[in-house]
Protein backbone atom coordinates (compact mmCIF):
# COMPACT_ATOMS: atom_id res chain seq x y z
CA UNK A 1 0.00 0.00 0.00
CA UNK A 2 1.19 3.51 -0.75
CA UNK A 3 2.11 5.69 2.17
CA UNK A 4 -0.07 8.58 0.98
CA UNK A 5 -3.01 6.20 0.85
CA UNK A 6 -2.53 5.31 4.49
CA UNK A 7 -2.03 8.93 5.54
CA UNK A 8 -4.48 10.44 3.12
CA UNK A 9 -4.99 14.16 3.72
CA UNK A 10 -8.67 14.97 4.27
CA UNK A 11 -9.95 18.46 3.51
CA UNK A 12 -11.73 20.15 6.43
CA UNK A 13 -15.20 21.57 5.72
CA UNK A 14 -15.15 25.11 4.26
CA UNK A 15 -15.55 28.39 6.16
CA UNK A 16 -13.51 27.27 9.14
CA UNK A 17 -12.02 30.71 9.71
CA UNK A 18 -15.41 32.43 9.48
CA UNK A 19 -16.78 30.00 12.01
CA UNK A 20 -13.87 30.63 14.35
CA UNK A 21 -14.27 34.40 13.99
CA UNK A 22 -17.95 34.09 14.84
CA UNK A 23 -17.12 32.12 17.97
CA UNK A 24 -14.50 34.64 19.00
CA UNK A 25 -16.94 37.52 18.46
CA UNK A 26 -19.57 35.69 20.49
CA UNK A 27 -17.10 35.39 23.36
CA UNK A 28 -16.39 39.09 23.25
CA UNK A 29 -20.04 39.73 24.06
CA UNK A 30 -20.01 37.09 26.76
CA UNK A 31 -18.82 39.38 29.63
CA UNK A 32 -22.16 41.24 29.49
CA UNK A 33 -23.89 37.95 30.18
CA UNK A 34 -21.57 37.28 33.12
CA UNK A 35 -22.17 40.72 34.59
CA UNK A 36 -25.93 40.16 34.35
CA UNK A 37 -25.63 36.72 35.88
CA UNK A 38 -23.55 38.16 38.71
CA UNK A 39 -26.10 40.87 39.41
CA UNK A 40 -28.94 38.35 39.50
CA UNK A 41 -26.95 36.09 41.81
CA UNK A 42 -26.21 39.00 44.17
CA UNK A 43 -29.88 39.99 44.27
CA UNK A 44 -30.84 36.41 45.00
CA UNK A 45 -28.28 36.28 47.79
CA UNK A 46 -29.55 39.50 49.35
CA UNK A 47 -33.27 38.75 49.16
CA UNK A 48 -33.52 35.01 49.40
CA UNK A 49 -30.45 33.43 50.90
CA UNK A 50 -29.42 36.16 53.32
CA UNK A 51 -30.33 35.05 56.87
CA UNK A 52 -33.24 37.02 58.25
CA UNK A 53 -35.04 37.03 61.56
CA UNK A 54 -38.49 35.48 61.70
CA UNK A 55 -41.42 37.27 60.08
CA UNK A 56 -43.27 39.95 61.98
CA UNK A 57 -46.39 38.52 63.57
CA UNK A 58 -48.99 40.98 62.39
CA UNK A 59 -51.84 38.56 62.80
CA UNK A 60 -50.91 37.90 66.41
CA UNK A 61 -50.58 41.57 67.22
CA UNK A 62 -53.91 42.40 65.59
CA UNK A 63 -55.70 39.55 67.32
CA UNK A 64 -54.30 40.63 70.70
CA UNK A 65 -55.49 44.14 70.07
CA UNK A 66 -59.07 43.14 69.34
CA UNK A 67 -59.28 40.40 71.93
CA UNK A 68 -57.94 42.59 74.73
CA UNK A 69 -60.69 43.53 77.26
CA UNK A 70 -59.77 47.18 77.13
CA UNK A 71 -58.12 48.54 74.08
CA UNK A 72 -55.36 50.92 74.71
CA UNK A 73 -55.08 53.52 72.00
CA UNK A 74 -51.32 53.68 72.34
CA UNK A 75 -49.60 50.83 70.53
CA UNK A 76 -46.10 51.86 71.42
CA UNK A 77 -45.39 48.85 73.59
CA UNK A 78 -45.97 46.41 70.76
CA UNK A 79 -42.57 45.08 69.71
CA UNK A 80 -43.31 42.88 66.73
CA UNK A 81 -46.13 44.81 65.12
CA UNK A 82 -48.16 47.89 65.81
CA UNK A 83 -51.91 48.32 65.85
CA UNK A 84 -53.26 51.83 66.21
CA UNK A 85 -56.89 52.57 66.70
CA UNK A 86 -58.08 55.43 64.56
CA UNK A 87 -60.98 57.74 65.45
CA UNK A 88 -64.30 56.53 64.09
CA UNK A 89 -67.57 58.50 63.92
CA UNK A 90 -69.60 55.29 64.10
CA UNK A 91 -69.32 53.49 67.45
CA UNK A 92 -70.23 50.24 65.70
CA UNK A 93 -67.15 50.50 63.54
CA UNK A 94 -63.61 50.18 64.79
CA UNK A 95 -60.90 51.51 62.54
CA UNK A 96 -57.39 50.22 63.14
CA UNK A 97 -54.12 50.79 61.38
CA UNK A 98 -51.77 47.81 61.35
CA UNK A 99 -48.08 48.19 60.62
CA UNK A 100 -44.95 46.13 60.96
CA UNK A 101 -41.94 47.47 62.76
CA UNK A 102 -38.43 46.99 61.51
CA UNK A 103 -36.22 44.72 63.66
CA UNK B 1 -6.89 47.28 21.89
CA UNK B 2 -4.25 47.43 19.15
CA UNK B 3 -2.39 44.63 20.93
CA UNK B 4 -5.49 42.50 21.07
CA UNK B 5 -6.18 43.07 17.40
CA UNK B 6 -2.58 42.11 16.65
CA UNK B 7 -2.77 38.91 18.63
CA UNK B 8 -6.13 38.19 17.06
CA UNK B 9 -4.72 38.51 13.58
CA UNK B 10 -1.72 36.39 14.55
CA UNK B 11 -4.01 33.79 15.99
CA UNK B 12 -6.07 33.77 12.82
CA UNK B 13 -2.88 33.27 10.85
CA UNK B 14 -2.05 30.29 13.06
CA UNK B 15 -5.52 28.93 12.41
CA UNK B 16 -5.14 29.28 8.65
CA UNK B 17 -1.83 27.45 8.85
CA UNK B 18 -2.93 24.70 11.23
CA UNK B 19 -6.58 24.10 10.50
CA UNK B 20 -5.97 21.31 8.02
CA UNK B 21 -3.21 19.52 10.00
CA UNK B 22 -5.20 19.69 13.24
CA UNK B 23 -8.34 18.54 11.46
CA UNK B 24 -6.47 15.57 9.98
CA UNK B 25 -5.05 14.58 13.36
CA UNK B 26 -8.47 14.77 15.00
CA UNK B 27 -10.05 12.94 12.08
CA UNK B 28 -7.87 9.89 12.85
CA UNK B 29 -9.57 9.75 16.24
CA UNK B 30 -13.14 10.41 15.28
CA UNK B 31 -13.39 9.47 11.57
CA UNK B 32 -16.19 11.94 11.17
CA UNK B 33 -15.90 15.22 9.29
CA UNK B 34 -18.40 17.27 11.26
CA UNK B 35 -17.19 16.14 14.65
CA UNK B 36 -13.56 16.64 13.66
CA UNK B 37 -14.36 20.16 12.48
CA UNK B 38 -16.08 20.92 15.81
CA UNK B 39 -13.19 19.54 17.87
CA UNK B 40 -10.68 21.48 15.76
CA UNK B 41 -12.60 24.70 16.40
CA UNK B 42 -12.91 23.90 20.08
CA UNK B 43 -9.18 23.29 20.38
CA UNK B 44 -8.41 26.68 18.87
CA UNK B 45 -10.96 28.36 21.11
CA UNK B 46 -9.38 26.79 24.18
CA UNK B 47 -6.01 28.21 23.24
CA UNK B 48 -7.57 31.56 22.38
CA UNK B 49 -9.24 31.72 25.77
CA UNK B 50 -5.93 31.02 27.47
CA UNK B 51 -4.03 33.52 25.27
CA UNK B 52 -2.96 35.63 28.24
CA UNK B 53 -0.86 32.71 29.47
CA UNK B 54 0.28 31.41 26.08
CA UNK B 55 3.58 32.29 24.49
CA UNK B 56 3.48 32.72 20.75
CA UNK B 57 6.19 30.12 20.17
CA UNK B 58 4.23 27.45 22.03
CA UNK B 59 0.89 28.08 20.35
CA UNK B 60 1.26 25.36 17.74
CA UNK B 61 2.11 22.44 20.07
CA UNK B 62 -0.58 23.70 22.42
CA UNK B 63 -3.26 23.62 19.75
CA UNK B 64 -2.35 20.03 18.88
CA UNK B 65 -2.24 19.05 22.54
CA UNK B 66 -5.63 20.56 23.13
CA UNK B 67 -7.05 18.92 20.00
CA UNK B 68 -5.72 15.50 21.01
CA UNK B 69 -7.23 15.78 24.49
CA UNK B 70 -10.57 16.91 23.16
CA UNK B 71 -10.65 14.19 20.51
CA UNK B 72 -9.79 11.50 23.06
CA UNK B 73 -12.50 12.81 25.39
CA UNK B 74 -15.02 12.90 22.57
CA UNK B 75 -14.16 9.32 21.68
CA UNK B 76 -14.61 8.22 25.29
CA UNK B 77 -18.03 9.86 25.44
CA UNK B 78 -18.97 8.21 22.17
CA UNK B 79 -17.93 4.79 23.48
CA UNK B 80 -19.94 5.36 26.64
CA UNK B 81 -22.97 6.41 24.62
CA UNK B 82 -22.59 3.34 22.46
CA UNK B 83 -22.27 1.20 25.57
CA UNK B 84 -25.57 2.57 26.82
CA UNK B 85 -26.98 2.25 23.29
CA UNK B 86 -27.59 5.98 22.94
CA UNK B 87 -25.56 6.07 19.74
CA UNK B 88 -25.63 3.60 16.95
CA UNK B 89 -22.37 2.38 15.49
CA UNK B 90 -23.48 3.70 12.13
CA UNK B 91 -23.25 7.28 13.45
CA UNK B 92 -19.51 6.96 13.50
CA UNK B 93 -19.36 6.63 9.78
CA UNK B 94 -19.32 9.72 7.68
CA UNK B 95 -21.85 9.06 4.94
CA UNK B 96 -20.96 12.08 2.79
CA UNK B 97 -17.30 11.30 2.83
CA UNK B 98 -17.32 8.05 0.91
CA UNK B 99 -20.55 8.28 -1.01
CA UNK B 100 -19.16 8.42 -4.54
CA UNK B 101 -15.87 6.65 -4.06
CA UNK B 102 -15.23 3.33 -5.67
CA UNK B 103 -15.73 0.20 -3.63
CA UNK B 104 -12.04 -0.57 -3.73
CA UNK B 105 -11.11 2.81 -2.30
CA UNK B 106 -13.73 2.42 0.35
CA UNK B 107 -12.42 -0.97 1.34
CA UNK B 108 -8.87 0.36 1.47
CA UNK B 109 -9.95 3.26 3.67
CA UNK B 110 -11.79 0.91 5.97
CA UNK B 111 -8.70 -1.24 6.28
CA UNK B 112 -6.49 1.77 7.00
CA UNK B 113 -8.95 3.00 9.58
CA UNK B 114 -9.03 -0.37 11.26
CA UNK B 115 -5.23 -0.52 11.34
CA UNK B 116 -4.87 2.99 12.78
CA UNK B 117 -7.62 2.38 15.33
CA UNK B 118 -5.88 -0.80 16.42
CA UNK B 119 -2.78 1.15 17.45
CA UNK B 120 -2.39 1.87 21.15
CA UNK B 121 -3.26 5.52 21.78
CA UNK B 122 0.33 6.47 22.63
CA UNK B 123 1.65 5.14 19.35
CA UNK B 124 -1.25 6.52 17.38
CA UNK B 125 -0.70 10.03 18.75
CA UNK B 126 2.94 9.97 17.73
CA UNK B 127 2.48 8.57 14.24
CA UNK B 128 -0.49 10.80 13.44
CA UNK B 129 1.32 13.91 14.67
CA UNK B 130 4.44 12.93 12.71
CA UNK B 131 2.46 12.44 9.52
CA UNK B 132 0.03 15.36 9.66
CA UNK B 133 1.09 18.08 12.09
CA UNK B 134 4.20 19.41 10.41
CA UNK B 135 5.69 19.78 13.90
CA UNK B 136 9.32 18.95 14.53
CA UNK B 137 10.28 16.00 16.72
CA UNK B 138 11.02 18.41 19.56
CA UNK B 139 7.65 20.07 19.20
CA UNK B 140 5.91 16.70 19.13
CA UNK B 141 7.77 15.69 22.27
CA UNK B 142 6.62 18.96 23.85
CA UNK B 143 3.04 18.36 22.71
CA UNK B 144 2.92 14.87 24.16
CA UNK B 145 5.15 15.50 27.15
CA UNK B 146 7.62 12.76 26.23
CA UNK B 147 11.34 12.85 25.42
CA UNK B 148 12.29 13.33 21.74
CA UNK B 149 13.90 9.87 21.68
CA UNK B 150 10.59 8.32 22.70
CA UNK B 151 8.89 10.08 19.80
CA UNK B 152 11.28 8.31 17.43
CA UNK B 153 10.90 4.89 18.99
CA UNK B 154 7.11 5.10 19.22
CA UNK B 155 6.89 6.21 15.62
CA UNK B 156 9.01 3.26 14.55
CA UNK B 157 6.85 0.89 16.59
CA UNK B 158 3.65 2.34 15.15
CA UNK B 159 4.89 2.03 11.58
CA UNK B 160 5.88 -1.57 12.20
CA UNK B 161 2.42 -2.38 13.52
CA UNK B 162 0.77 -0.66 10.57
CA UNK B 163 2.96 -2.54 8.10
CA UNK B 164 2.09 -5.81 9.78
CA UNK B 165 -1.56 -5.18 8.99
CA UNK B 166 -1.35 -3.23 5.73
CA UNK B 167 1.81 -4.61 4.21
CA UNK B 168 4.96 -2.63 3.42
CA UNK B 169 4.28 1.07 2.89
CA UNK B 170 5.75 2.44 -0.31
CA UNK B 171 6.63 6.08 -0.69
CA UNK B 172 4.92 7.74 -3.66
CA UNK B 173 7.29 8.12 -6.61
Amino acid sequence: MKRHEVFEVVEPPPFGLERLRARMAEQRRAPTKWVLAGAVATLLLVFVVWPRSGPVDLVGATTAFFVAPTRDVSPLDVSTGAVLELPSSNPEVILARVASLPD
Amino acid sequence: MADEELSRSRFEAVFVKLEKPVFNVVYRWLWNTEESRDVTQEAFMKVWNARARVKLETVEPLVFQSALNLAANRLRVRRLRRFFSLDSVANERDPGQHADTALETEQRRAKVREAIDALPEKLKAVVVLCEFSGLSTNEISQTLGIPPGTVGSRRHQAMQQLETVLGPLEDAS
